[in-house]
């Protein structure tokens, strides 16, 4: 007995309260919109508690109205959100499972567009998934599911067309979607002021996600990558090719 | 009385500038551990509640 309850009741309670506690945290945290409204509400379920705790008249009676609401106010505003998030659990698993990178093929048109891009000095940034999905990314981009080929790419990123400002995210063999738009890197510590939104959006996915960013200049037509928070440059082809197969491997 | 505004202001515009829960639900998508660590808290926490301080 600890403090009058039988010990396999409180362990049989505690796996009870960790299954529930898990699946809540893992579907709160799995989408950003979802993890701001938690955190708003957290806050004020802090605010009640500090009202209840000094006893303060009129903030204590409207905050636990408040905090008493909260539940149901959360599922009537995120519904759509936790209706794909439901959807999306199953096929998130079976990702996680079938991981297939681009073949050798891909691999070849990827470098050949990146060489086109910066020939002929067409600012490019080509995303490639691996094990993080980038579907947050891509719901509010330009949903294209195409097969990649060198001539796709170069007609995405030809300035003055509807696609070519933002990223592309490549799943596997397919362009998964164009224009799509990350969160700019605020590194300082990799970053001089001359580097322009192109290569921060490339740093920001990097360091975020284990995805690997190929970014093309438009001002001077070099060729960077992007991995895990770093920045590179690449000089020739054959280099572009040898990162695209340690990565997509 | 400008000044007095920004300075309250002051913490809430820091977080938002930072896209945290952007960032956050990402690093949790990255460390998925983290979720494990949390629960895990959480957990010891509420059975701490309700079994050692019940009135709390």
């Amino acid at each position: 007995m600890i403090y009058g309850y039988q010990i396999w009741k409180i362990i049989v309670d505690a796996y009870f309260i960790w299954v529930i506690v898990f699946a809540l945290t893992k579907f709160l945290l799995s989408n950003k919109r979802l993890f701001s409204i938690t955190i708003i509400f957290l806050f004020i379920y802090f605010l009640a508690f500090i009202a209840n705790y000094l006893d303060l008249g009129v903030s204590k009676g409207l905050l636990t109205y408040l905090a008493e609401w909260m539940p149901i106010v959360l599922i009537i505003i995120m519904a759509p959100d936790i209706r794909r998030i439901l959807e999306s659990a199953w096929k998130a698993d079976r990702r996680a499972d079938q991981l297939i990178m681009g073949s050798e093929k891909t691999k070849q048109s990827i470098v050949d567009a990146t060489i086109e891009l910066a020939n002929q000095k067409i600012g490019g940034l080509i995303t490639i998934e691996k094990h993080n999905t980038l579907d947050q990314y891509a719901e509010r981009a330009i949903m294209m599911n195409s097969i990649v080929s060198k001539e796709l790419l170069l007609n995405i990123f030809t300035p003055l067309t509807p696609l070519h400002d933002g990223a592309v995210i490549i799943r596997g063999d397919s362009i998964l979607c164009a224009a799509a738009y990350f969160v700019l890197s605020d590194n300082s510590e990799h970053l001089t002021k001359t580097i322009g939104s192109r290569h921060r959006a490339g740093l920001g996915i990097s360091e975020i996600t284990d995805s690997m960013t190929i970014i093309v200049s438009e001002e001077t037509g070099s060729v960077s990558i992007a991995i895990e928070g770093i920045l590179l440059k690449i000089n020739d082809r054959d280099k572009l090719m040898e990162y695209l197969n340690m990565f997509m491997k | 009385m400008k000044k007095i505004i920004d300075f309250i202001l002051q913490p809430f515009n820091f977080f938002s500038g930072k896209k945290l829960a952007e960032k956050a639900s990402v690093f949790v998508a990255k460390y998925q551990f983290i979720i494990y660590i949390i629960a895990f808290f959480v957990t010891v926490s509420l059975l701490f509640l309700h079994y050692v301080y019940p009135n709390l």
